[in-house]
């Protein structure tokens, strides 16, 4: 359904499915990619920088998206989307969109920017969509993680103090990615707290994801890290890459942790 | 100002900040943006950004229209848009909150402040002769480690990194809203890749860590990857302290050599 209100703001109504929720919250990735699809065009097919703001934390209920062009150039589209639940704002979100040319290759790649290096995804065990406190995580329903073991010893009581998270992602349809699925697989690795044995929840303030090519068919791996955890804040990065091997998306998040 | 509310605040655009011109300069821009948008903000200081940058900005007459989308008690969330002759020219997301002071230790942290040579011997960067002039070095005073300054001289190094002290020329000492300008301020790493060329910005997210400590502040920005026109810059602002300030990423366009 979908509604004019005023020149340029287009109000659209989404079901938020609660099947992606972790612990009764929605997946932020997964709202931002309900988000994303609405600023999308014809002429501007992909996103490639999502900014998003967590406002106040949303239902698993029915949601409107109030979507407003701000630009539409030859080469980039510029949309601004806010998730409205019951009246209130839960999410504000920028889109910048554009094409990606599937067969364009890197102009050039920092020594080290590759993927890490892991065992291959098929030896290695689905994490499961329940997490170490017993909260379900849907996300880890809808997406097939396979983390790579050392970086996850929390899950065996045995948390290592690396505070790196390593893993191999698809969908859990088998589908191959779209630049869309990346912006739910650049949130659905769990967060690198665990690895310091803080359980706690690790809500979303901001979220950043610079989209940087079309991922080929195939698993993408991940890394997520951490730089700095102070005064109740920490910054997570995330990065995934194709199956090729190309960086395709490098996503960067400011959330809460609690130590008590 | 209640949730919900829009206020528009006229401001007039100079060419203090401009690159040769008339190119305004991103960080000086959003700078200006989130300066007006925290005034409406319950919380003091700046904790996440995001700009992305719809269409140039033009000195002259301009608008920085600001509405506060939910106050609480830790983070006020505004919404703040640079428009100017009824266009969109940057739209900003803005969480405020406040900053830890010199006296919060991080829990821990993972990187360490860039290492190089003292402000005086390093290259303070300017226009090249023959170059437009460049107000973002007339404000800033940007001292590039000369191991990153290759191109200064017309010999890129082939890295992409750029390492530089920055402080601002008048003598301000550092505060949070300097950090968005000085986030943006360091020469674009595709020079020391020997690419030429303006790169303009068109997303820029900074992440504020701490209220910074007077002095010279600490600059290291990193490259990733060149694709199909587009390249991230990441920027770390670390304080005189050697504490971690500012986080930033941005997404610019940059243009291949034709071959």
């Amino acid at each position: 359904m979908t509604a004019q209100v005023g020149p340029a703001v287009r109000v659209d109504r989404v079901d938020v499915d609660g099947s992606w929720s972790i612990g009764g919250k929605p997946h932020g990735g997964y709202l931002l990619s309900l988000m994303t699809a609405a600023a999308l065009d014809d002429d501007h097919p992909h996103p490639m920088a999502v900014s998003a703001h967590y406002v106040a934390s949303p239902a698993e209920t029915g949601a409107t998206l109030e979507v407003e062009r701000l630009r539409t150039g030859r080469r980039v589209a510029s949309t601004r989307v806010r998730l409205v639940q019951d009246g209130s704002p839960k999410i504000e979100a920028l889109v910048s969109s554009g094409t990606w040319d599937a067969d364009a290759e890197p102009f050039w790649t920092a020594p080290g920017g590759g993927p890490p290096t892991m065992p291959s995804p098929d030896g290695l065990g689905r994490a499961p969509s329940t997490g170490p406190t017993g909260v379900k995580v849907g996300q880890l329903d809808h997406v097939d993680f396979r983390p790579d073991p050392p970086s996850v010893m929390w899950a065996v009581g045995q948390p290592a103090g690396a505070a790196e998270v390593r893993g191999w992602l698809r969908r859990d349809d088998g589908a191959d990615p779209s630049p869309l699925d990346l912006l739910v697989f650049a949130d659905a690795l769990p967060p690198v707290t665990f690895d310091l044995g803080l359980f706690g929840w690790v809500p979303t303030l901001e979220l950043t994801v610079l989209l940087r090519g079309l991922p080929a068919p195939g698993w993408v791996s991940a890394v997520q890290r951490t730089t700095l955890l102070q005064d109740g804040w920490l910054d997570e990065e995330c990065l995934l890459w194709d199956s090729r091997g190309r960086l395709v998306a490098q996503a960067r998040q400011l959330a809460g942790y609690r130590t008590g | 100002m209640t949730a919900g509310a829009v206020e528009v605040e006229p401001l007039e655009l100079d060419d203090t900040w401009a690159y040769g011109p008339g190119i305004l300069h991103g960080g000086w821009l959003l700078e200006t943006v989130v300066e007006a948008a925290l005034k409406h903000s319950a919380h003091p200081h700046p904790l996440a950004v995001s700009a992305h940058f719809t269409s140039r900005a033009l000195t002259g007459p301009a608008a920085v229209e600001v509405e506060k989308v939910r106050e609480g008690r830790r983070v006020t969330s505004l919404r703040a848009r640079l428009q100017q002759d009824g266009a969109s020219r940057v739209e900003v997301l803005l969480s405020s909150g406040e900053l830890p002071g010199p006296d919060v230790e991080p829990l821990r942290v993972d990187a360490s402040p860039p290492q190089l040579p003292e402000p005086d011997d390093c290259v303070r960067s300017g226009p090249p002769p023959g170059h437009p002039r460049n107000g973002i070095v007339e404000q800033l005073d940007v001292r590039v480690d000369p191991a990153t300054a290759g191109f200064l001289r017309g010999e890129p190094g082939g890295g992409a990194e750029v390492r530089a002290w920055v402080r601002a020329a008048s003598g301000r000492e550092p505060d949070p809203l300097l950090l968005l300008t000085v986030a943006d301020a360091l020469p674009p790493v595709t020079f020391e890749i020997g690419l030429r060329g303006w790169v303009p910005t068109a997303e820029l997210t900074v992440h504020l860590r701490a209220v910074p400590a007077p002095g010279w502040l600490r600059c290291v920005q990193r490259g990733t990857v060149l694709h199909g026109g587009w390249i991230d810059e990441e920027c770390q602002v670390w304080d005189a302290a050697g504490r971690l300030v500012a986080q930033a990423r941005q997404l610019a366009a940059y243009r291949e050599p034709r071959s």
